[in-house]
């Protein structure tokens, strides 16, 4: 009957023409969405690494990097070599402090092959035996790659950068025991697990003592500092917001009288503008006495803080706090800088930032957990409760894991959310908190849009590219393992 | 149980109180902390002293009110005088802005019936006293010189600050703030203030007269709200174009390279938006070294056609035209209908809820863009969306709160209107695009 209905001849005819001519059909309508999507979402990725390697103020001055590469190689105008604003890599370098780019590549190759032929190796070992190739293949790139590693060794002991080799090396550790751990019974299990534990502390304390200082010392610590303050951000926000909602949401669900309305007002901040929200906020953090949250903490007996004009570290001010309330005189011990950035905390002002971030997210959270907790069987409650369970081990044990995959939902947005974080930032932003609100984000707009750095801009924006993606994979892998799908 | 859900609910809702009730209050309560306007308000009198000779008058000031005279109405007063020259005596009158004399109490005769035509001075210069809430002072008659035959431009005015600088803040604070915030002076001698206004009137004059008019006019806020307003439209209307042709191939349609197409697609969902940002600038500038044609900057095209290449829409609309029953499209194909015409006519119909959803989250995206309509304009410019007219304003204009909040109130009341009416698809589409993501 379709046959009938089609015309006999030409391009689109048959059930090949139909079938074509429906390709087309979507083609067509896919046409703007892919031509949109390449110039601005997918083209500007490339064109952005092109551009991290260059020194470019605004614009190009001397040649770019392809006429220069060209003329290096011999083709092209020899014009190109003579002045040039193509750094190839130093961007990265200097803003990591990294000494020999080319052994640090090699490593990291070399130990990125080393992941590919372990992960290979496992697969290979199927129900049927052992697959051969991809026991070979395995075999062949941890070949290369030991072999690359070996060859980079001499520049990474001669620029001291053998180091990230132990931490490395720690996690492996650290993850080689945890699997181990699996096999075994339960009081070895746990052994194992503490003993796996302690080795990734110490690849963590490593690294930090021993790599981050290097980087820390030869790198752009305005970088780092951002980095350090955009972790503070995401661990100030998170747990905080999650826990908070998570409660709000399971009260709201016990059919409470007028939910809607409660619904209503706890999503009012998250749909609220935040550029303007931020800006009311930047005036209940003001550092007048007579400000809102002054007066606020005033109840409790705490005098007036400067809030967001304050640079200092949330640890020394409560230390400070502690002096006048005992009457005691103790200081601050004099600390090391990356170290010191750490223990003494976010600053006063992106703490209150971190507070406007509760009060928005909250709300958001609360509504997503409201429909996960609906979409929990009425069943599993009323089985458990004739079992007799009390309420507390109800939420322990039913809700708690079905909504896990509402959690890690959450998880994942709001961390990734808290990197891209810019506008209330930016709102919210006095020059006397002395840049200690820059996270990433802030730090990538002001050197491109203040300082026309376009090429560090672009590679610090590859960097944290970088680390969302890592972490992305991490948190991946550990909801795999947590999550309790129905 | 509820107390926990009050005490949450009363947080979320506290800041826009707090912001709806600065913004209408005067700077003075805004400053002092206050966390409610006065119901009524307090006026004073004071003499606002711009540049004026000081050869024969030397100060201006506020004065009592005679008993049954009226207080002189807000505006310019001169004081002129001239030498007579038959007595040699020097006289005066004082004037308003048209040159017109004003009834005052003689000098020196505080219960005489007031008079318009000229005094004597006191040859060893002194306070006179209108009776009508203003005092000048002379100099002593030696200093006068013919040329001062007007001297001194006195205003009275009413502030709104009576409690601010006595009542809160101490002495010098209440100098910085001064100085700071408003550059008027402040009457030390508050004895003069009294109340005026009534709640409802006095709402209704601040509310609409006071600081939002102050707000809206001085921030250019018609243009910023009008921008924002053609952006999201122009933005929705693409946005809701593309997705929906792109989420229907995706969810309805076979071609080769489907499954490719979508992985690429979908991972753009990840990249940050500080890695296009520079690029995208480039681009936008005419420096894309493949498009260089294009030369949107500080334009209409650069705030709404990047806003268009989100995946995120089409990945939640292909999830819902996916779930269509096939049986739909055998009917629609054996009544003679086209892709196109079976999209129009029986999808989008069926689609309502989800293309609700797409609307909210790009309307909301795009009020609230900042980082690039910063970008991608330049200062001053025709095209600000409100998100940078408010930026822009909260920088320039000074830590004048009462401003700030009615600003904020503007740019947020459209966003907050439509939450309330339609609140039901607000809540529900994010929620459940939520789970499903």
């Amino acid at each position: 009957m379709q046959n009938v209905s089609s015309a006999p001849r030409g391009l689109f005819a048959g059930r090949k023409g139909r079938e074509r001519k429906e390709a087309l059909t979507a083609y067509l309508f896919l046409l703007p969405a892919i031509v949109l999507i390449f110039v601005f979402g997918l083209w500007p990725v490339i064109h952005a690494f092109y551009v991290s390697l260059h020194k470019w103020n605004i614009k190009p001055k001397g040649s770019e990097c392809i006429p220069y590469w060209l003329a290096s190689a011999g083709l092209g105008s020899p014009e190109a070599l003579e002045q040039t604003d193509c750094l190839g890599l130093e961007n990265y370098v200097n803003l990591l402090g990294l000494q020999d780019i080319q052994a640090v590549i090699g490593m990291i190759a070399g130990l990125a092959l080393g992941a590919v032929a372990y992960s290979w190796w496992q697969r290979s070992r199927t129900e049927e035996g052992p697959d051969r190739k991809r026991q070979v293949a395995a075999g062949l790139a941890a070949g290369i790659g030991l072999l690359l590693l070996i060859w980079v060794m001499p520049d990474l002991l001669a620029s001291g950068e053998w180091t990230y080799l132990v931490t490395a090396a720690l996690l492996f550790l650290a993850w080689l025991i945890w699997k181990g751990a699996g096999h075994t019974d339960s009081t070895l299990r746990l052994l194992l697990r503490f003993l796996s534990m302690v080795a990734l502390v110490s690849a963590a304390l490593y690294f930090f003592f021993v790599d981050f200082q290097r980087m820390w010392e030869l790198g752009n610590q305005d970088f780092f500092r951002s980095l350090i303050y955009t972790v503070f951000y995401s661990l100030g926000t998170v747990p905080v917001q999650l826990s908070v909602s998570l409660v709000l949401a399971y009260i709201l669900f016990q059919g409470v009288r007028g939910q809607g309305a409660f619904r209503l007002l706890y999503f009012m901040p998250y749909i609220a503008p935040s550029v303007a929200t931020a800006v009311v906020f930047r005036r209940i953090f003001t550092l007048r006495d007579t400000g809102l949250m002054n007066r606020l903490i005033g109840l409790f007996g705490i005098p007036p803080q400067k809030w967001l004009h304050e640079a200092k570290g949330v640890n020394l001010i409560i230390l400070d706090l502690l002096n006048q309330a005992l009457g005691t005189n103790w200081a601050w011990p004099d600390i090391p800088d990356p170290l010191n950035v750490i223990l003494s905390g976010p600053s006063l002002a992106l703490v209150s930032i971190i507070i406007y971030n509760w009060w928005v997210f909250i709300g958001y959270d609360t509504v997503i957990y409201l429909a996960g907790l609906g979409g929990i069987p009425h069943e599993l409650y009323e089985a458990a409760e004739i079992d007799g369970a009390g309420r507390w081990s109800l939420f322990r044990n039913i809700t708690i894991p079905l909504l896990s995959p509402t959690t890690f939902f959450l998880t994942i947005i709001a961390t990734i959310g808290t990197f891209k974080a810019f506008n209330h930032i930016f709102m919210m932003k006095e020059l006397a908190a002395r840049g200690t609100v820059d996270t990433a984000s802030l730090l990538i707009f002001q050197t491109f849009r203040a300082d026309g750095q376009f090429g560090e801009a672009t590679a610090m924006a590859f960097i944290l590219f970088g680390i969302i993606l890592i972490l992305s994979q991490i948190q991946n892998r550990i909801g795999e393992k947590l999550v309790f799908y129905g | 149980m509820y107390l926990i859900l009050i005490i949450g609910a009363a947080v979320m809702v506290v800041p826009f109180l707090w912001m709806l009730s600065t913004s209408i209050m005067t700077i003075g309560e805004a400053n002092a902390g206050r966390l409610l306007p006065r119901a009524v308000r307090m006026t004073c009198p004071y003499v606002n002293l711009p540049k004026y000779s000081k050869n024969t008058v030397i100060g201006f000031g506020v004065g009592p009110v005679r008993e049954g005279e009226q207080e002189l109405p807000t505006a310019n007063y001169y004081v002129e005088v001239r030498l007579e020259e038959q007595s040699n005596q020097w006289l005066f009158r004082l004037v308003n802005r048209k040159g017109k004399p004003v009834p005052i109490v003689p000098a020196g005769r505080p219960d005489a019936p007031l008079t318009d035509g000229w005094q004597a001075i006191n040859p060893a210069g002194g306070m006179v006293d209108t009776g009508r809430g203003l005092t000048f002072t002379f100099a002593p008659a030696g200093a006068y010189k013919e040329a001062d035959r007007r001297s001194g431009a006195a205003r009275i005015e009413y502030v709104n600050c009576c409690q601010y600088p006595t009542d809160v803040l101490e002495k010098e604070l209440a100098d910085e703030a001064e100085r700071e915030y408003t550059g008027r002076p402040i009457p030390e001698d508050l004895s003069n203030c009294r109340t005026v206004g009534r709640k409802i009137a006095y709402f209704f004059k601040e509310f609409i007269g006071g600081n939002y008019h102050q707000a809206w006019k001085t921030a250019k806020f018609n243009e910023y709200m009008w921008n924002s307003i053609r952006i999201t439209a122009i933005t929705l209307v693409g946005i809701l174009i593309v997705s929906t042709l792109a989420a229907y191939a995706f969810g309805r349609m076979n071609f080769p390279g489907k499954n490719l197409l979508f992985t690429v697609l979908l991972s753009t969902m990840m990249i940050p938006e500080t890695v296009v940002l520079i690029p995208n600038f480039l681009t936008i500038t005419g420096n894309n070294p493949f498009l260089p044609f294009i030369n949107w900057y500080d334009n209409w095209p650069a705030l709404t056609i990047p806003f268009m290449a989100g995946f995120f829409n089409i990945f939640l609309l292909r999830q819902f035209f996916a779930q269509i029953p096939n049986e739909l499209w055998d009917a629609a194909r054996i009544d003679g209908a086209g892709h196109l015409r079976f999209l129009i006519q029986v999808v989008l119909p069926l689609s309502k809820a989800p293309i609700m959803t797409v609307t909210i989250f790009a309307f909301i995206g795009s009020w609230n863009a900042l980082m690039w309509p910063l970008i991608a304009t330049k200062a001053g410019s025709d095209w600000w969306p409100i998100s940078v007219g408010l930026q822009n304003f909260v920088s320039e204009a000074g830590p004048e709160t009462h401003l700030w909040m009615a600003a904020a109130t503007i740019s947020m009341l459209p966003v907050l209107l439509l939450y309330f009416l339609a609140q039901k698809q607000f809540i529900e589409g994010i929620a459940t695009t939520g789970l499903k993501g």
